[in-house]
């Protein structure tokens, strides 16, 4: 579904990425680790539109093989930082009303639920909400919007482990319905739960990719330190 | 765009330190407002009664002869308009009361600043200081982080992937902040035309209206250039300073510098050159308590030819009635060479600061804002001139029955009072339309440079 | 010595920083502008004043030649009305520190025999009312006004950085008084302040040869300035204190400066305002027209006896004898009863300015901003005190003519060249040449 083909990108000389090819298909979990620095962000940045890459192409195509437009990705990043002055449900509403969708307080709540967020929380202040919470309002948002495209950008960092394992659950949910994710992170151990399919960047190189069922955590901690090593 | 405005305004009035400061702003708006219209009147009434105080006196008083009350003369006291409430523009430091006389031309005297200790220096509390230099700022600390805090929370992103593109964010912002700027200049306006109800009409009005655009548009412009800055700057903080910084540039420096420069290209005389001029110019005019002048005796001959008659005793009419206004005809034209160039000097130099417009909004909204309420140069000089008009009719009537004679206390009861036309705004408009054209064109230009950014900026 | 480490180290935040390099170095050429303007003034000002007594310097040349070649003694009032007498408030040499209230009245005044304090020369110098209105880059205002701005400027990000970026807790790890630390960095500009401002106070003082002459002063306005720099840097400091993050810092400082510099100057300016609303001098107006005129009206036994009660040594002159009463002589000292007329409602003027001054003073415990500029301005002598004392001495010489005038004409004085000396001493017409 979101497939990378030879894409260069690069900022003031420095490659940041150099010849990336990826391929993310319906319903896979891809976790792309690397050091800071390592072209992460650029390739999420890339997907999203916000940068053109100098060479190379960038397509999200569906299981039909037809093209779907930028408006089908949701996309949350490593905070989701939402308006403090909103409740959850206002959120929501507003955001989804940018995208072009109106639901009633209902549906709202209904999303949210399936994000996993309590209905006592709906309603309050998202000043109040913890970092997982806000989290979940962010997935919420991505899903209500009915995206196809999933890009996360160090989503469970700085979350507790139980909000990091409710979202490894959320996001193979939301897998299951057929949607591609793609999840940028340093956290080995999280990447390995949740992910199918893992890939390592270094210095803007894909230079590993492997199967998350294949390698161990133990494995999967000794072939990334052995790539950062070398 | 919808959306994203709702969404601010739901942001600002649930936002508690917001709306304290807004019920603070509409609370001073009422009170500087309604205490201005207050003070207003009750200097309106002060001048009304002065000037009734100065007519009383001259219905009462034994007049003797046309020429003893032109010596007597009489007073004009500059009166108040009706928007002087909102800005008071240069009142407080011109004078206001001019003494009207025969054979002279006096200056108008006893401004309200030399009258006491300097109390501010930015102005009464009037809405124009509120307008001018406190909501501005409050509109730049809402404008200076409504965009920086979506970019910096990384919210912008979100934002854009769910549809909404940076120009509509951008312009949405500006509008729901310029929105707060309008409730509050309505707000003094609604006010202001409630509690000046009867002294309403259509041009108030229109001066109203400009007044009420001209504010807008400056408004326009620094929120402008505020999100300008934060989309252009990296650093929320370096944004918010150099705007302050520019800020300060517009109301404190270039006023003051721009000024000073404008009365160096065009310097005007000191009073001292000044009079020695006229008096040198009226001093070979025809002087009538000197009778040893020239032209008098050219006056006298033509006199005596126009009357068919030998000597000034056959005349009959009064020779002296002849040779006052005949003096005083030639005085009026050394007060026109003279004031009329001081007058010119003064227009230019103000037509050179409203240039100074091209980089100072604010000089072109000072001028707009003391224009429409009528306390600018133009309306000072206008005052001057009916002022000066009224004496030499005055004058010209006291000589005249002079020199026909047959004076009663009728005569001298049948003279109107000064009383001031007060000019229409239309008639004004062209001297101000610098300062709209600026106006307008900072605000197309900042307009067109932020939709313009907002399509190259890139989010990271 | 962390202490001054902190202090010293303070300068690298600063260079670095560009915008505060750029903000302080506006500050400084603002300074430097402002004091060529004050310096113009002052200059414009002595200029105006030679050439007055220029003339007058003429008049008193021609009239000592005219002793050497005379061979009887002329009538002391057709010789001495010649020459013209100027009251004259020559610019003080601290003017360039603060142009004050200058601008606002006139400062030289012809004194004749029909003068008043209240006369038509008595009104400012011919200027451009809007640039009146707008005032002048004035020492003085960027010192009151815009230092404080500055002060913002370069320290509303000292602990707000930190917190911005959350590295405060570090320094208190580091440091260990947050207070402490803020009050070391504050120092750092206030000094910096306080150094440049006292460069430009010294400098007009040696410029001018003021600093001996005018020691008190000089002396007077650095307290000031101290005292209004750390008024300002303890409010700033306390906010600082009790704020978080440099945009909140910011704009709670812009917020006091408007507070004290703009909203309560303003409306104490409107409340006085409306307690006393613009004089149109009615009272003044009245004695300089309507009783002036009722005086000419008086029969000349009535002048005669009104001149006598003002002068009552003017019974023991020649026309105060009953056989040699000169009616025309007397009406033409008419000026004497006028002059004293006016003084009565020139009192009643100055007695409502004082008033409202009182009232002006009355705010001062609240309005501190109206407090200082007075107080600066009458150090550099601009304030209305300055200008009111002026006008007393139109008075003293408007009287003084007057009396010499009119016991001149009742005893016919003949010029002596001793009374001449007299004359130019009396009037200050001595003019080194």
């Amino acid at each position: 579904m979101i497939q990378l083909n030879k894409v260069y990108k690069t900022f003031n000389n420095h490659k940041a990425l150099n010849n990336l090819c990826l391929d993310v298909k319906s319903g896979e979990i891809y976790g792309l680790l690397g050091a800071n620095g390592a072209g992460k962000s650029t390739t999420l940045n890339l997907i999203l539109g916000f940068l053109k890459p100098d060479t190379g192409s960038i397509d999200l195509i569906d299981a039909s093989n037809t093209s779907i437009a930028t408006d089908m990705i949701g996309y949350i990043p490593e905070n989701v930082n939402l308006y403090p002055y909103l409740s959850g449900v206002e959120n929501l509403d507003y955001f989804c009303k940018l995208s072009g969708f109106k639901y009633s307080k209902n549906e709202l709540s209904k999303f949210l639920i399936e994000c996993g967020l309590q209905d006592d929380a709906h309603h309050k202040s998202v000043a109040e909400y913890s970092k997982g919470m806000r989290q979940k309002v962010g997935i919420a948002i991505a899903y209500a919007k009915k995206a196809k495209v999933y890009l996360l950008d160090e989503p469970a960092s700085g979350l507790d482990p139980l909000s990091s394992n409710e979202l490894s659950e959320l996001l193979k949910k939301l897998a299951d319905t057929g949607s591609a994710i793609l999840m940028a992170s340093h956290d080995l151990f999280r990447v390995r739960e949740t992910c199918n399919k893992i890939g390592i960047l270094k210095n803007g190189n894909l230079i590993k990719e492997m199967d998350a069922d294949q390698v161990t955590p133990e494995e999967l901690e000794g072939v990334y330190l052995n790539f950062m090593k070398n | 765009m919808k959306h994203i405005l709702i969404n601010e305004w739901k942001g600002f009035l649930r936002n508690r330190v917001f709306m304290i400061l807004l019920f603070i702003f509409i609370f001073s708006l009422f009170l500087t407002t309604y205490l201005g219209i207050v003070q207003n009147n009750k200097q309106i009434q002060a001048q009304k009664e002065a000037q009734e105080h100065i007519s009383e006196q001259w219905d009462k008083m034994d007049h003797g002869n046309p020429h003893q009350s032109a010596h007597f003369g009489s007073y004009a006291f500059k009166p108040t308009s009706v928007l002087n409430s909102i800005d008071e523009g240069i009142n407080s430091i011109t004078g206001n009361v001019l003494r009207l006389e025969g054979h002279r031309q006096n200056d108008v005297m006893f401004s309200e600043a030399s009258q006491s200790l300097l109390i501010s220096k930015f102005g009464k509390m009037k809405p124009s200081l509120l307008f001018q230099f406190i909501i501005p700022l409050f509109l730049i600390f809402l404008s200076f982080n409504s965009y920086t805090q979506e970019r910096d929370t990384g919210r912008l992103k979100l934002l854009l992937i769910q549809g909404a593109s940076l120009k509509k964010i951008i312009f949405s912002k500006i509008i729901s902040i310029w929105l707060i700027g309008l409730v509050l200049l309505l707000f003094a306006t609604c006010i202001q035309l409630i509690f000046n109800l009867h002294q309403l009409n259509i041009d108030t009005l229109f001066r109203l209206i400009l007044l009420l655009i001209s504010y807008s548009l400056y408004y326009l412009i620094l929120i402008n250039l505020t999100i300008l800055l934060s989309v252009i700057f990296k650093s929320s903080t370096g944004a918010l300073s150099l705007t302050v910084v520019i800020w300060v540039m517009w109301v404190v420096f270039l006023p003051k510098i721009i000024g000073n420069t404008v009365e160096k290209i065009v310097p005007l005389p000191t009073r001292v050159e000044f009079q020695d001029e006229m008096d040198k110019d009226r001093a070979q005019g025809i002087d009538g308590h000197n009778p040893s002048d020239n032209r008098r005796q050219e006056l006298e001959q033509a006199t005596l030819i126009k009357y068919g008659v030998n000597s000034l005793s056959e005349l009959p009419v009064n020779f002296r009635g002849i040779l006052m206004q005949a003096d005083e005809e030639y005085g009026n034209d050394v007060w026109d060479k003279h004031f009329g160039t001081l007058y010119s000097q003064l227009q230019t130099q103000k037509n050179i600061y409203q240039f100074s417009g091209i980089i100072n909004p604010f000089a072109s909204l000072q001028s707009l804002s003391m224009g429409t309420a009528g306390t600018d140069m133009f309306h000072h000089l206008y005052f001057l001139s009916q002022a000066e008009e009224y004496r030499r009719d005055l004058i010209k009537k006291l000589n005249n029955k002079w020199r026909d004679g047959n004076w009663d206390k009728s005569f001298f009861n049948s003279i109107e009072d000064f009383h001031y036309n007060v000019p229409s705004f239309l008639m004004f408009i062209g001297k101000y339309l610098l300062d709209i054209v600026l106006l307008s064109l900072w605000s197309v230009i900042l307009i067109f440079l932020v939709k313009y950014l907002s399509k190259k900026t890139v989010i990271l | 010595m962390r202490l001054l480490n902190v202090f010293l180290y303070e300068f690298n935040h600063f260079r670095k920083n560009p915008a505060k390099v750029i903000t302080y170095l506006i500050f400084v050429f603002a300074c430097i502008y402002s004091i060529y303007n004050g310096f113009d003034l002052q200059k414009k000002q002595q200029d105006t004043i030679v050439s007055i007594e220029q003339e007058a310097q003429n008049k008193v040349s021609f009239i000592a030649n005219f002793f050497g070649n005379i061979q009887s003694q002329p009538d002391a009032l057709e010789v001495l009305g010649y020459i013209p007498i100027y009251t004259i408030k020559p610019p003080s040499p601290l003017l360039p520190l603060g142009i004050g209230q200058a601008e606002q009245y006139g400062f030289y005044k012809k004194i004749t025999t029909w003068s008043s304090t209240y006369d038509n020369d008595m009104v400012e110098e011919l200027a451009n009312p809007e640039r009146l209105v707008n005032g002048n880059i004035d020492f003085s205002f960027l010192i009151l006004f815009l230092l404080p701005v500055l002060l913002i400027i370069l320290t509303y990000n000292i602990r707000g950085f930190e917190q911005d970026f959350r590295f405060e807790k570090l320094i208190s790890v580091q440091f260990g008084s947050i207070p402490k630390w803020i009050f070391v960095r504050f120092m750092f500009y206030v000094l910096l302040l306080i150094v440049t401002v006292l460069f430009f106070i010294f400098f007009v003082a040696l410029v001018n040869n003021a600093l001996f002459t005018h020691f008190h002063q000089i002396g007077s306005l650095i307290l000031l300035l101290v005292t209004y720099i750390f008024s300002f840097s303890f409010i700033f400091y306390f906010l600082i204190l009790k704020s978080h993050g440099s945009s909140a810092i910011a704009f709670k400082m812009i917020s006091a400066w408007l507070v004290l510099c703009v909203i309560i100057p303003g409306a104490v300016h409107q409340f006085v305002s409306m307690t006393y609303p613009v004089n149109y001098m009615t009272d003044y107006l009245d004695a300089n027209r309507k009783e002036t005129y009722e005086v000419f009206d008086l029969p000349t036994d009535s002048i005669y006896l009104e001149l006598i009660k003002i002068y009552p040594d003017l019974f023991s002159t020649k026309y105060a004898q009953p056989n040699h009463i000169n009616a025309k002589m007397i009406r033409n000292t008419t000026y004497a009863i006028v002059n004293e007329i006016n003084k009565v409602s020139i009192e009643k003027i100055e007695k409502q300015n004082n008033s409202k001054n009182e009232l002006i003073r009355a705010s001062y415990w609240f309005n501190p901003l109206a407090y200082m500029q007075n107080k600066w301005n009458s150090y550099t002598e601009t304030d209305y005190y300055a200008y009111r004392g002026y006008r007393m001495d139109v008075q003293r010489y408007i009287d003084q003519n007057i009396e010499r005038s009119v016991f001149q004409a009742w005893d016919e004085i003949k010029l002596t060249k001793e009374m001449y000396d007299d004359f130019l001493k009396t009037f200050n017409l001595n003019f080194k040449n």
